[in-house]
């Protein structure tokens, strides 16, 4: 089972790598890096600043958001384009295939990531910013949020359209980024005597919703307030629990489903 | 006594159990479509009928044996691509059930000795054809020490060797099929099920594919497959089902239809009128001629149950036999009757045309 699991894995990150996407998101990345290299050339003394927060907060929106879009799609369009019949009639559960793919497309997003760091460290090479552990741990945690949100585009992709699941995903990514803002805004108005019906929703959904503030790291990077290994160790377990429990999920719709 | 013939009878049915590779009963499959059709396994519909029925098979029944090469025949939409996703577990039957080597064709271990080719294949266009072989080996638990010898006499049998190292996306239709052939071959499979097997392939790679799955039936392969190329039917395979919109219209054996019930064309030479109500007499229909005498042609379709005797009316009566010949083949013809039928039923050009696609 973990060689088949590994064979569609791989057979994914080729697949994917190889594909028109990876080109267009590496020339996209080329073209932010050079956008954020040419406005800190411009800010006065806010260069090291603008780096850290800007290239860490596109690095994650372009790392989750490409992560949410090919594990929205790649079921549907391996069903569309008929390839998962001859997957999923090979003597391996359907579970197997979730799985393999899920992995291969988290392998893709770690060599995005890779690619995202490299360029920003390049930058940071240029804006003689001294190079720090911290930005590792901080570029860990990008991949390690891209891979909980892939996870959750993956579960709504076993059984709905690479739309309806990319726009059920990306609320998830939504509510999870803006949680800490979201129980703000309501603990607030209950004090000033205003309850707000979607707010008290949105808080109650926060049940559900992975705490994706905890992959946020920039205010540490920016003020060089140290990261210890638990909370890495931390953010890694709960996006291995949180992706698990998606991605059983998943194997469970998608072992239901007629593939016609 | 009574416990010995019924132990002999056990032991019968456990016999032919086991020679059997694919057991088909009362499959049925109905799709439900539409934005109102009820959410799948739930017994209730809380939009009672305010979606689109589509019935793809209803109540088919059929046993493959081993070794047999089957073949599951149809016009477009008949339903054998629908049973084949039902055998292959790639789809749930609504009610029946179907059997692969005595396993529930929905587990993983029933597919375990079988290679499924769909139709119309496609694969990661971003692979080779030798990196996707060696993904299908992984699933299939190939050795891996085996795997690359496996892979490179996979792909000389289907006679891919030039083009193996090449993207998928840059191969012709034609090459994707010929792939699809070997990847169905990995683990030499005890079962192979192939929906049009020959779809994209010129004259050559026909008769290359139909020689490939000889040679699979030669190693004591079971194969199952449909096709539209009738002559390939013919010449492929021991027994058929013919499907008619979700339903068995007729299965039988290639050879029993072949040579013993293809009616006859006899053209003879110096009719007589004698001769002519001889023919009339046992259900012989004059097809043509050109009048009564020594040296006019004429011809007669002759039922095969009266090809004997027929001849001996014409020797009987002084008549010369200028040639016998069978006439279109009957597969052929109970293939298009249904099809016939059913542009009768419909009328219209519209439908001619949705057949011939």
């Amino acid at each position: 089972m973990i060689r088949a699991i590994f064979a569609v894995a791989s057979a994914t990150f080729k697949s994917t790598a190889r594909s028109k996407l990876s080109v267009a998101l590496i020339l996209f990345s080329i073209g932010l890096f050079a956008a954020i290299s040419l406005m800190t050339a411009s800010s006065l003394n806010e260069g090291e600043r603008l780096l850290k927060d800007l290239g860490l907060f596109l690095g994650s929106t372009i790392a989750s958001l490409s992560t949410l879009a090919l594990c929205a799609q790649t079921l549907y369009r391996d069903l569309e384009r008929k390839s998962l019949f001859t997957l999923a009639t090979k003597p391996i559960s359907r579970s197997v295939i979730i799985w393999g793919k899920f992995i291969g497309i988290c392998l893709t997003s770690a060599a995005l990531v890779s690619l995202f760091c490299f360029a920003w460290f390049i930058l940071a090479w240029r804006l003689s910013v001294p190079w720090e552990l911290i930005m590792l741990k901080a570029w860990t945690l990008v991949w390690l949020e891209s891979v909980l949100i892939g996870s959750v585009a993956m579960m709504f992709g076993s059984f709905s359209s690479p739309l309806i699941s990319s726009i059920l995903a990306f609320g998830v990514m939504l509510i999870g980024r803006f949680s800490e803002d979201i129980i703000r805004l309501q603990e607030r108005s209950i004090k000033i005597g205003e309850p707000n019906m979607i707010l008290d929703l949105a808080r109650e959904a926060l049940i559900l919703v992975p705490p994706l503030p905890l992959f946020n790291v920039t205010e540490q990077v920016v003020y060089r307030s140290p990261i210890p290994p638990s909370y890495l160790l931390n953010a890694a377990l709960t996006t291995t629990s949180y992706s698990a429990i998606c991605i059983v999920f998943a194997s469970v719709l998608f072992a239901r489903r007629d593939l016609t | 006594m009574s416990e010995s013939s019924a132990s002999d009878t056990q032991y019968v049915d456990d016999d032919h159990r086991r020679e059997i590779a694919v057991h088909v009963r009362s499959l049925s499959k109905t799709f439900y479509s539409g934005f109102f059709a009820p959410i799948p396994y739930l017994k209730k519909r809380p939009f009672g009928r305010l979606h689109r029925v589509v019935t793809a098979v209803q109540d088919i029944s059929f046993e493959i044996k081993r070794g047999e090469i089957f073949a599951l025949l149809g016009a477009n939409g008949a339903g054998k691509s629908t049973t084949m996703k039902i055998l292959m577990g790639l789809i749930r039957p609504s009610s029946g059930s179907a059997d692969i080597f005595e396993k529930d064709s929905r587990s993983a271990s029933a597919r375990r000795g079988v290679g499924y080719l769909p139709e119309n294949p496609s694969f990661y266009d971003e692979l080779t054809p030798k990196e996707l072989l060696r993904l299908f080996c992984a699933l299939h638990g190939v050795n891996a020490r085996q795997e690359k010898r496996h892979i490179d006499h996979l792909i000389e049998r289907v006679g891919m060797s030039y083009a193996a190292d090449r993207p998928l996306r840059k191969l012709s239709k034609g090459m994707h099929q010929r792939i699809g052939v070997a990847q169905a071959l990995i683990g030499s499979p005890e079962l192979i099920v192939l929906d049009e097997p020959f779809s994209g392939l010129d004259p050559i790679g026909r008769r290359e594919i139909r020689q490939v799955l000889l040679e699979e039936r030669e190693r004591g392969a079971t194969l199952l497959f449909t096709s539209h190329i009738l002559p390939d039917v013919e010449a492929l395979c021991d027994r058929f089902l013919i499907l008619e919109q979700g339903e068995v219209r007729h299965q039988g054996a290639i050879e029993e239809l072949s040579l013993n019930t293809a009616d006859i064309e006899l053209t003879i030479i110096g009719e007589s009128s004698a001769l002519t109500e001889a023919l009339e007499e046992i259900g012989c229909i004059r097809s043509s001629g050109n009048g009564l005498g020594k040296d006019t042609l004429s011809s007669y379709i002759v039922p095969h149950e009266r090809s004997e005797e027929t001849l001996s009316r014409v020797f009987l009566h002084r008549g010369q036999v200028y040639s016998l010949n069978r006439l279109k083949p009957q597969l052929e013809s109970m293939f298009i009757n249904p099809i016939s039928a059913q542009i009768t039923q419909t009328g219209g050009e519209q439908t001619r045309e949705e057949l011939d696609q």
